[in-house]
């Protein structure tokens, strides 16, 4: 089974950091501000792309273990398991975006 | 589920097994019932174990249906019995009561096995329900 | 979300194998009745009539129907080992479908976090 996570780089501070750099200088870094912002909105689509497939494939085993259809009930539990780890990631990241770009703001300019 | 095939599979080995039991203590309650000389002596009952789809994975045993042993019984000189003919002969069923405690046995034992198969699945089941529990 | 269809099928489902245990559980206690016919539950017909109508199921208790299977000498048709495999299957089937709506539920709980 290959690892459902493969694909997306846990975003560290390091994605956030390439942000803040080019914001804090003026003018001609513009181009480079935007490859950043870029980079960090291509990571969360895909961790949202990833989270919606996990949760229906999550929703419609669990429909089939409620009428007794459900052949093998690790195939629930391992989608129910990837759809909450998911979940989870993609909160996670929007957390920490959202209180990276709170310090961001806190900065005098 | 894959769980659920090998209960179902397990609850038809409890059913066989029960069954087979079941004729052995019948044939051991009659082992000493005694019939007229021209009558058939009580008969030994088998039963006919299946395979449900033998060698496609679907699985279980099924009691196709009894069997009767042999009626001819042995006869055994009693004049004072009620039943006995004009010579003094009464028929006694021919059961073994050594290869009937046997059988019994072997259907405990069988019996006990599909049991333990149907806790083992159980709690195969129930641990798969703990993924991902911390 | 919250009472979307797998939801409601989660529940109903809890409600039909609940039935099915309390109906095994007559069943396994009037082993030894003359004339009692085991009962069966069905709860899935119509659970799955209206997923694959794509309606909302309802939360019901199932039907119960009186087993037709040959009976023994004094009228009883109880096999007390078809239901002990029953009452065990309906009691994973419990827990699986506890799993399933605690792990939806928690689901919503983390989407909900703001730390």
């Amino acid at each position: 089974m290959t690892s459902p996570f493969g694909g997306i780089v846990p975003v560290g501070i390091g994605g956030i950091a390439g942000v803040a750099s080019t914001a804090a200088t003026t003018g001609t870094t513009g181009t480079q501000a935007t490859q950043g912002d870029g980079g960090f909105a291509a990571v969360l689509a895909a961790s949202f792309d990833r989270l919606q497939g996990t949760q229906s494939a999550a929703d419609s085993l669990a429909t089939q273990a409620a009428t007794g259809d459900l052949k093998d009930v690790h195939d629930y539990m391992i989608a129910s398991n990837e759809a909450s780890l998911a979940t989870e990631m993609v909160v996670t990241i929007k957390n920490k975006a959202v209180e990276a770009f709170n310090e961001i703001m806190r900065m005098p300019v | 589920m894959a769980v659920f095939d090998t209960l179902g599979i397990s609850g038809s080995g409890l059913l066989v097994h029960r069954k087979w039991l079941d004729a052995v203590s019948d044939n051991i309650s009659n082992i000493n019932t005694a019939t007229r000389t021209n009558e058939d002596a009580f008969k030994e009952r088998f039963i006919v174990a299946r395979a449900v789809d033998y060698g496609s994975g679907e699985g279980g045993v099924r009691a196709a249906r009894a069997e009767f042993g042999s009626g001819q019984g042995r006869l055994v000189y009693d004049p004072t019995h009620p039943l006995a003919d004009k010579d003094g002969m009464v028929k006694y069923p021919d059961i073994d009561l050594g290869g009937q405690m046997t059988q019994l046995l072997m259907a405990q034992r069988g019996y006990q096995a599909n049991l333990a198969v149907v806790e083992r699945a159980t709690t195969a089941y129930q641990a798969a329900l703990q993924l991902g529990r911390r | 979300m919250i009472g979307d269809v797998t939801s409601t099928a989660l529940h109903a489902a809890l409600t039909g194998l609940a039935e099915r245990s309390r109906v095994t559980a007559d069943n396994i206690a009037n082993v030894n009745t003359p004339g009692f016919l085991a009962g069966r539950t069905d709860f899935e017909s119509a659970l799955s009539g209206a997923l694959s109508n794509g309606e909302k199921p309802s939360i019901s208790r199932g039907t119960v129907a009186r087993s037709l299977e040959p009976t023994n000498t004094n009228g009883n048709n109880v096999n007390l080992d078809s239901e002990t495999v029953i009452a065990t299957e309906t009691g994973l089937r419990y827990q699986l479908a506890l799993n399933a709506l605690d792990g939806k539920y928690s689901v919503l709980r983390t989407a909900l976090r703001t730390s």
